[in-house]
């Protein structure tokens, strides 16, 4: 991932759009992906983004140096999706959106792998569901992303033990889910 | 060690290789041992890990980025004046001074907004300019706080309070 530098944070501050858009090149993937999985639909993946570029291009300003400018953008991705999920799952009393267009790979073709693709893309969708968007961010962060406990603390602004309580909880639940047991 | 803390540990630190697990060699002492938790090891491993072992990474559509530029477009010229330009080259330029206690910093920035404030909008309602001052205190306060996302902060609250002065 190209590294940002603090002359291409003051050029896009200053409203240069070229510069803000290296920004977005930069970190819209991280953002998008997380979005997608935590809301678990293309469309709302899709605005949480916009959302996110749009506060981060208004805040530029205030960014004060000190801390790692990604992990400031990852930061308010993160909360923006959650938030979203949340104000979301007030709506519809908590269910769990599927949208066949984020699952569907493309399986026109014979392909076999792209129907183990798709179905475990259906299976991943399903366990993220199983979640609260809270344990939900921390999974996506753990398993998707691949950050350590330090980075996921960083990023969702939270204490390391905050981060291990919430990823055994979801766990927890994840162990619950339909598939191979294990009896104690 | 007992399960309880061996499959705690194996759903967090164990299992995710965290450099700050100091008790790894006793997990793996008490699975040399236990059945069980071997078992729930490898339940672990496939329910959790390989699940996601697959998960596609995408970018996205190419029009988030067109909405995006549009919706800045539109705003240029409004929201970019001549102190709004400066603040950031004014931010990078002070960030060595940023080793002054908190308090005091946020004591001197709340005097000199207020100072700022009072100067530019003399006839403006008590209340409201009392109510932004405190949104603005509060925000340079956490900023670079754990705790803030500074983003929410300022894009509601600070943004439609400063709309009402200009
Ligand atoms: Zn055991």
């Amino acid at each position: 991932m190209p590294e940002i530098s603090n002359e291409l944070i003051m050029r896009a501050a200053k409203g240069d759009v070229d510069a803000f858009e290296e920004i977005y090149k930069a970190t819209s993937r991280f953002v998008y992906n997380v979005a997608l999985r935590t809301t678990n639909n293309r469309d709302n993946a899709s605005e949480v983004t916009q959302d996110v570029f749009l506060k981060v291009y208004n805040s530029l300003r205030n960014f004060a140096f000190r801390s790692s400018f990604k992990t400031w953008v990852y930061r308010i991705a993160v909360n923006t999706a959650i938030n979203h999920c949340k104000a979301r799952s007030r709506h519809e009393r908590g269910r769990i959106e599927y949208d066949p267009a984020v699952h569907d790979t493309e399986v026109s073709g014979s392909a076999r792998s792209g129907l183990d693709e798709a179905e475990s893309e259906r299976r991943m969708a399903h366990l993220l569901g199983l979640l609260d968007p809270d344990q939900r961010a921390c999974i996506v962060l753990r398993e998707i992303e691949g950050l350590d406990y330090r980075s996921i603390a960083d990023t969702l602004g939270i204490n390391i033990n905050t981060v291990r309580s919430r990823l055994k909880r979801a766990r927890e639940r994840l162990m619950k889910a339909p598939g191979k047991e294990w009896r104690p | 060690m007992k399960c309880d803390q061996a499959r705690e540990l194996i759903l967090t630190d164990y299992m995710d290789s965290e450099p700050g697990c100091g008790l790894r060699h006793e997990v793996d002492e008490h699975l040399r041992q236990c059945v069980s938790c071997c078992e729930f090891r490898e339940v672990a491993r496939e329910k959790i890990i390989g699940q996601f072992a697959s998960a596609r990474v995408e970018d996205p559509p190419e029009f988030v980025w067109r909405g995006i530029r549009e919706k800045i477009m539109s705003k240029a010229g409004v929201s970019h004046g001549i102190l709004a330009n400066s603040a950031a080259a004014i931010r990078l330029a002070f960030s060595s001074l940023l080793s002054i206690p908190r308090p005091v910093a946020v004591l001197v920035a709340g005097v000199m907004i207020a100072i700022l404030l009072l100067s530019a909008a003399p006839g403006m309602r008590r209340r409201a300019l009392y109510g932004y001052l405190n949104e603005q205190i509060t925000f340079i306060a956490n900023l670079d706080d754990g705790e803030a996302d500074g983003s929410d902060i300022f894009d509601t609250d600070i943004q439609i309070g400063a709309d009402n002065f200009l």
